[in-house]
């Protein structure tokens, strides 16, 4: 196994017939890292998670999981990963604490099940049987059965979809509690907030690529603050100085401009509308957060 | 909410190879492998098990649905048939017949349609990122649907004793009553894995599954039984496996026709044959993932 790295990927592409799900992806996931795949749907998120799990056969480049090929599917890989996948596990006849126990058996270790029906929640519905569940419940006993081996390495494709705002809360002080201790997680999701609070590293993917790869910081850091507010009635678009007319939108009201030099530039701003006597309704300052430069890097790749 | 260290401690299953000695390693391993895939199909056939006898719905098609068939037909039409040159009840005549029907139901109809409905919604492909390995699962499956068929054709046998003036079974029929019914059952859990390898979509499998089934019913002496049929119907018959397996059944089971072997080779040849096509399909062309609806 190389260095650190749990998961190594590295030109990574994957072709359905003619359709391209995958064109040429590379990037490392630290061992105890918590990585974040965001991308738009039928970005490629799924079918990467499906080749790091072993269920597809790369069209080309590689892949590793903690040293291992993951689609050779060795009992010992088996053993050390945890997968949460996107679809909500099928409606059974057995109980919640029977089919943990049950399919736990299969691993050679595993961790003690009230405590794993703690971590989700799931105590109070232990007896209950599983097709009784509700959708939120089902996907927290999904959570549950991935943490079940305690594994080295835990794959979640979009896994706190259908929570309520405080289960996925709860969802995510479990994920971070379990990093914690040491585990790697990589994540695919579409909340941006979530990402923000849990991801050490984001990669964003459009279109089969990665359109940006880092640390939150690093991501953020490189934008500007931006400057928003609606100009008053009757303030004809020409009256502006220059630079803010660049940044008026199609209604010909609301202007949006990026701060180069903000101190410089705020004082330029508003000292053209005092000087006039206006008064730029909605003003605001503020820096961008991951959902603008996510949507930015996604409308740029499409294009 | 938080695991602490304390509570967050693995739980250890003996591995196999533990603590092994340097001579006998590799015997040991191989045991152990043996023993640990054993272990862990034990865990899907109790899974599988578990889920049918929750499920009231499944019982009920599987076991009590052909034991009213049984029943009913065995009632309602009077008369006798002739079998192999003996004249035997109509209940005497429906009882292995239905109970074959039951046991075919019980495998290729319902083992088909489960696995492929298991691949559609993922079942197959989540299992497969566990220890759990995919093929263990659905040996596991074979296996149940096996044990499922056996339930209902002994239901079969006892309702048929006890309420429809039934006899069966001459102590030296059984070894060929046991054979062809693993045999049969085998056969058919085959075929309902090649069902579920070459359908496209799980909805269409339970169409798919009763459009060769019932039909087949009809040539294999299953629900009328035919004295004299057009050569075209017999040939049909005879050259897949249901007509063979009730055959079989029928003339192990029943003591009125113990001067019959139980040993007719053309049969066990004809099962045998499907049983290997079965499993050659199955295994060809088996896929675990579900169908790709759009890349993700």
């Amino acid at each position: 196994m190389s260095g650190e790295a749990a998961i190594e990927v590295s030109n990574l592409t994957k072709n359905f017939g003619t359709v391209k799900a995958v064109r040429g992806i590379s990037f490392e996931v630290s061992k105890g890292e918590l990585f974040a795949l965001l991308g738009p749907n039928g970005a490629g998120k799924s079918t990467t998670v499906d080749t790091l799990v072993g269920f597809r056969k790369p069209s080309g480049g590689s892949v590793r999981v903690l040293g291992y090929d993951p689609y050779a599917r060795d009992r010992e890989f088996r053993e050390r990963i945890g997968v949460v996948l996107q679809d909500v596990s099928r409606e059974t006849a057995l109980t919640v604490e029977e089919n943990m126990r049950l399919w736990g058996g299969a691993y050679r270790s595993r961790l003690d099940i009230d405590h794993v029906l703690s971590l989700v929640g799931l105590e109070g519905r232990r007896r209950r049987r599983i097709k009784s569940l509700s959708g939120g419940e089902r996907r927290r006993l999904d959570l549950g059965m991935g943490l079940l081996a305690d594994p080295d390495v835990l794959f979640l494709d979009e896994p706190t979809t259908g929570f309520d705002p405080e289960a996925r809360r709860e969802a995510w002080e479990v994920l971070k509690a379990f990093r914690g201790l040491g585990r790697t997680i990589l994540l695919t999701t579409h909340y941006m907030e979530e990402a923000q609070y849990l991801a050490d590293r984001v990669a964003i993917i459009a279109g089969g690529r990665l359109a940006a790869c880092g640390s939150l910081d690093s991501l953020l850091g490189g934008e500007r603050p931006q400057l928003t507010f609606s100009l008053p009635a009757g303030v004809a678009a020409e009256e502006m100085p220059d630079r803010l007319r660049e940044g008026l939108a199609g209604d010909g009201r609301s202007v949006r401009i990026v701060l180069r030099s903000p101190t410089a530039d705020l004082a330029e701003i508003t000292g053209w509308a005092a000087a006039r006597g206006l008064e730029l309704g909605e003003l605001s300052v503020s820096r961008p957060s991951l959902e603008d430069v996510y949507l930015s890097l996604v409308a740029a790749a499409a294009e | 909410m938080m695991p602490d260290e304390k509570a967050h401690q693995r739980v250890r299953e003996p591995a196999p190879g533990d603590a092994m000695s340097t001579s006998a390693e590799a015997a040991r391993r191989i045991i152990g492998r043996a023993r640990e895939t054993l272990r862990v199909l034990g865990i899907t056939i109790r899974f599988n098990q578990l889920t049918v006898w929750r499920t009231p719905m499944a019982a009920f098609f599987t076991v009590i649905f052909p034991l009213l068939m049984f029943v009913l037909l065995a009632s309602l039409i009077p008369g006798s048939v002739e079998i192999e040159g003996v004249m035997l009840s109509l209940a005497q005549f429906y009882a292995p017949a239905i109970g074959c029907f039951s046991i075919a139901s019980s495998t290729y109809t319902n083992l088909g349609i489960g696995i492929a409905f298991q691949r559609d919604d993922g079942t197959l492909k989540r299992i497969r990122s566990t220890p759990v390995s995919a093929t263990t699962f659905v040996v596991g499956q074979v296996v149940s649907s096996i044990v499922l068929a056996g339930f209902g054709f002994l239901m079969m046998i006892l309702v048929g004793v006890l309420a429809m003036d039934v006899s069966f079974g001459a102590a030296s029929q059984i070894p060929g009553a046991v054979v062809s019914f693993l045999l049969g059952s085998t056969t058919f859990a085959a075929l309902g894995v090649a069902l579920a390898a070459l359908t496209p979509s799980a909805t269409a499998t339970p169409a798919i599954a009763n459009i060769t089934i019932l039909p087949l019913a009809f040539v294999s002496n299953v629900f009328i039984p035919m004295d004299d049929p057009p050569t075209w119907l017999r040939v049909v018959g005879d050259v897949t496996p249901l007509k063979p397996f009730v055959s079989q059944m029928s003339n192990t089971t029943n003591p009125l026709l113990s001067g019959v072997s139980a040993w007719d080779w053309s049969n066990l040849g004809v099962m045998a044959a499907w049983l290997l096509a079965g499993a050659l399909v199955g295994v060809r062309f088996f896929r675990w993932l579900p169908p790709v609806r759009k890349p993700r």
